[in-house]
């Protein structure tokens, strides 16, 4: 039985993402979209696993403003929808954000982004809070599952009684944690689709209209305000004149650590809605305590915020926080952090710590490697050895990268990419240096989901100035490193039903582009060849797709193409297959030499390519 | 009934380290407990570091526990029992395996790995409770290719005062898909009894 179809009123153990997901079923959402993001990718997959039972519409879209478009027509229409994203994808939806604040929605809709204080996963500690002012949308802001799920239902409520879009902020901490959670009923809403026709609205191409439309939002937020104070994700604890203003997961850390701290008489104000703020409530805060100090992760917004806040009032708390220095603006909180900073705050020092002799014990790093058998590695491979056969050196090829597991070629041994900068930077970047009158070739690495992206546009300008860029598009077939999403180049869709496969090749050349070649990155000695072409051409744009199937994904289908052993007979012992390319499955013995780990070899085969000896054998499996 | 207990799974991505702990997490739930766990899910299948904190008692909310805080460390590698030290404190136990996936920068001779010998002198040096089993060994006999749940037996056995065998092996049959529970029902014998020895002593 699959938890999150659980009956009302029943205790299960559920991740924040699925809470998520069960509170869109309570919340009586008709339709459910995203792009694939760590840490919020797990609402979609635990969705799209019962969609059709329970009649939910649910997808993956190509970036994360199409899926936000997608769900703000159904909710235009009367549906309920959901959209979710990491932060970066906010940045990508934000556009077409600040104008759905302006038409509003007919249906409940959340907006759910996922924010990764630390961070783990994600390039920026972006603190998406800021853009609930920006756009003036509510914003709730949970600090468990079961908040987050109670949220979504909450949310919807209030979405579809303001007429706006509600943003669900969470953080790592939230989507990631898995708790024991309290089911609520399932709602089904029966609506069909309905688009209303009302061009004041829906149309921003009148100023009058945009004008007007603008004060209707501020009419919304002005009913939002009374709404605030009764959001069910705030909570008031007035005790003694100490007080303590927190928000998300640091609201749980608070409590433990003044229970630890055996502090009885603390006031806490945990503020579970960033727009509009709860001002009663902080009035009450304020008025009640002397001192308050803030803990909240990132930069600190309601530390900004409610410090403005208590000018319009007479008299003022004495405030500590970030501004002070009792937190850092940089990384995720955690309790021993916590706990320095209201041990300082209360007693005025830092608690007493034993120092750990345990923590001295040196332990070898361990990134993320590549999986044994990545294609990704087999055509890095391959691009560094036609840079070099060349006579390039490696500094006078720039290789752009772009988001996926290929940016984990960065480690050594290849270190291949030079930038990892957003979803489709790669070929704008390089572009970008040809265009200023870089002399050397450029190469820009793409992987499949990401060029469906954002790769598009660029591709378009590059052909449009005919810039002797090479593009790499690693073809892998999924979405790898978010948890193998599909997009639209492959033939199925989030439950695994049958979709069109939009094929690169069409779309690069439909694009203009003349100089495609599609290479196995296995076959290494073919790919050297084709990159060697694409690197000596000066005519224009050359698109080279590396496509094969990711190895974990072909290693989850039982698929190992060969099998692969060493004859010690050749083996001269000298580390190259090590040395040079990196495979996790290939260990070394300081008596035999080169291992290969059964266990951990995806039989890609590449290997054989790399032995200068020919020592490495390998054998097609039937 | 326990007030807090907090326990770590460690090891690397692809040993079985989010399994085990939903598994121990599930019987805590279903004895009754409230659970937490924290973790950061991104790079558990791709051979990178994977902590799992499992949090249950009576009054457990937050997901994480503060740094030397650790009632027990399971490890399924031996290097990443050693990295999880900062958790724990004299009164930690460990349960690891003997066994260790060693990163691409001990292959590649650019750090190194600390061998078996080493770490067990450390913990003993240090004073802390250790116990070490060829638990990998134990699944490979058993064509399993992880070994988390022969050392979840050894937890079972260990900590028999918090759960119930029978709890144990419900909620694996909850969790491991069906074609493989009664091998790892199995290895979780094996592990209960290769901890059967241990607490004899
Ligand atoms: C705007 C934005 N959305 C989503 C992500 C999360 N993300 C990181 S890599 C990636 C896609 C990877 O897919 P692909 O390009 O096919 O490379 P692969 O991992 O399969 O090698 C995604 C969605 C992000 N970093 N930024
Ligand atoms: S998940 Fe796939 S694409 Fe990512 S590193 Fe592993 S084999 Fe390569």
């Amino acid at each position: 039985m699959n938890t999150i179809l659980g009956h009302a009123g029943e205790k299960v153990l559920l991740m924040g993402n699925e809470a998520i997901a069960r509170g869109a079923l309570e919340g009586g959402v008709h339709v459910v979209t995203g792009y694939p993001g760590t840490p919020s990718s797990e609402v979609i997959m635990a969705l799209s696993r019962i969609s059709e039972k329970v009649g939910v519409k649910v997808e993956w879209f190509a970036n994360e403003k199409v899926a936000f478009e997608v769900a703000l027509a159904a909710s235009n229409a009367g549906l309920r929808s959901m959209v979710t994203m990491k932060a970066p994808g906010l940045n990508v939806a934000s556009d077409s954000i600040f104008s759905a604040a302006y038409c509003g929605v007919n249906g409940g809709m959340i907006i759910l982004v996922a924010d990764d204080p630390g961070p783990h996963t994600t390039q920026t500690e972006q603190d998406s809070r800021f853009y609930s002012i920006l756009t003036g949308l509510p914003m709730l802001d949970p600090s468990s599952p079961q908040e987050a799920k109670d949220a979504v239902v909450w949310g919807l409520e209030i979405s579809e009684r303001l007429k706006l879009p509600v943003f669900l902020r969470t953080t790592t901490r939230v989507n990631h944690t898995t708790a024991d959670i309290v089911l609520g009923d399932v709602k089904r809403l029966e609506r069909k689709p309905i688009f209303p026709r009302d061009l004041p609205r829906y149309v921003r191409a009148s100023m009058k209209w945009n004008y007007e439309r603008h004060r209707w939002l501020d009419e919304r937020m002005k009913t939002a305000e009374k709404i605030s104070d009764n959001c069910p994700l705030n909570s008031l604890l007035l005790k003694g004149d100490f007080g303590i203003i927190t928000s998300g997961v640091s609201y749980l850390y608070v409590v433990e650590v003044l229970k630890r701290l055996n502090v009885g008489d603390c006031s806490i104000l945990k503020i579970g809605i960033c727009n509009p703020l709860p001002k009663k409530l902080i009035n009450s805060f304020l008025s009640h305590c002397k001192h308050i100090l803030f803990v909240e992760e990132l930069t600190p917004f309601l530390e900004f915020s409610i410090r403005a806040f208590s000018t319009l009032n007479e008299n003022s708390p004495k405030f500590y926080g970030k501004l002070n220095g009792y937190l850092p603006f940089e990384g995720e909180l955690n309790p021993s952090i916590v706990k320095d900073a209201v041990s300082r705050f209360l007693f005025s020092k830092p608690p007493h710590r034993e120092s750990n002799d345990l923590e001295k014990f040196k332990v070898p790093s361990r990134p993320p490697p590549m999986c044994p058998g990545c294609p990704h590695r087999s055509a890095y491979y391959a691009l560094l050895t036609a840079i070099r056969r060349l006579g390039y050196k490696r500094e006078d090829v720039p290789i752009f990268g772009d988001i996926g597991c290929y940016a984990l070629s960065l480690q050594k041994p290849l270190e291949a990419i030079w930038t990892e900068h957003c979803m489709g930077a790669s070929i704008s970047m390089a572009l970008g240096l040809k265009f200023a009158g870089y002399d050397k070739p450029v190469v820009a690495t793409i992987g499949d989901s990401t060029f469906f992206h954002a790769g598009l546009p660029a591709l378009a300008d590059a052909v449009h100035l005919k810039e002797n860029i090479v593009v790499v598009i690693l073809d892998n077939r999924i979405t790898a490193m978010t948890g193998h999403q599909p997009h639209p180049g492959v033939e199925f869709k989030a439950d695994g039903s049958k979709a069109v496969e939009v094929d690169i090749v069409d779309v690069v050349k439909g694009l203009g582009v003349e100089k495609v070649k599609v290479v196995d990155p296995y076959d290494i000695v073919s790919c050297i060849k084709v990159f060697e072409e694409a690197l000596t051409n000066r005519n224009g744009v050359f698109v080279i797709i590396a496509r094969r199937e990711c190895a974990l994904l072909a290693r989850r289908m039982g698929i190992k193409l060969h099998s692969v052993h060493i004859n010690y007979d050749k083996c001269v012992k000298c580390r190259s297959c090590i040395s040079t390319f990196g495979c996790p499955a290939i260990l070394w013995n300081d008596e035999k030499g080169p291992v290969i780990i059964p266990s951990l070899c995806n039989g890609c085969g590449s290997c054989s390519y790399i032995c200068p000896f020919n020592a490495i054998e390998v054998e097609k499996n039937g | 009934m326990v007030e807090e207990f907090n326990l770590l799974v460690c090891g690397v991505g692809g040993q079985g380290v989010l399994t085990l702990s939903r598994i121990i997490a599930l019987s805590a739930l279903k004895s009754n407990f409230k659970v937490r766990v924290g973790e950061t899910l991104g790079m558990s299948q791709r051979g990178g570091i994977v902590n799992s904190f499992v949090r249950f008692g009576k009054n457990v909310l937050s997901p994480l526990f503060e740094k030397g805080m650790a009632d027990a460390v399971i490890a399924l590698d031996y290097v990443e029992a050693a990295r999880s030290l900062q958790y724990a404190s004299k009164r930690t136990v460990f349960l690891v395996d003997s066994n260790t996936i060693p990163p691409l920068s001990t292959i590649l001779g650019l750090e190194s790995l600390p061998d078996l010998d080493h770490v067990k002198r450390f913990f003993k040096e240090n004073a802390v409770k250790a116990y070490f089993f060829n638990a990998f060994s134990i699944a490979s006999s058993l064509s399993l290719p992880t070994s988390n749940t022969v050392m979840l037996g050894v937890f079972g056995r260990l900590f028999q005062k918090i759960f119930d065998r029978n709890v144990l092996i419900s909620a694996l049959r909850e969790i491991v898909p069906a074609k493989y529970v009664e091998k790892n029902i199995e290895a979780f014998q094996l592990g209960w009894r290769l901890m059967d020895d241990n607490v004899a002593f």
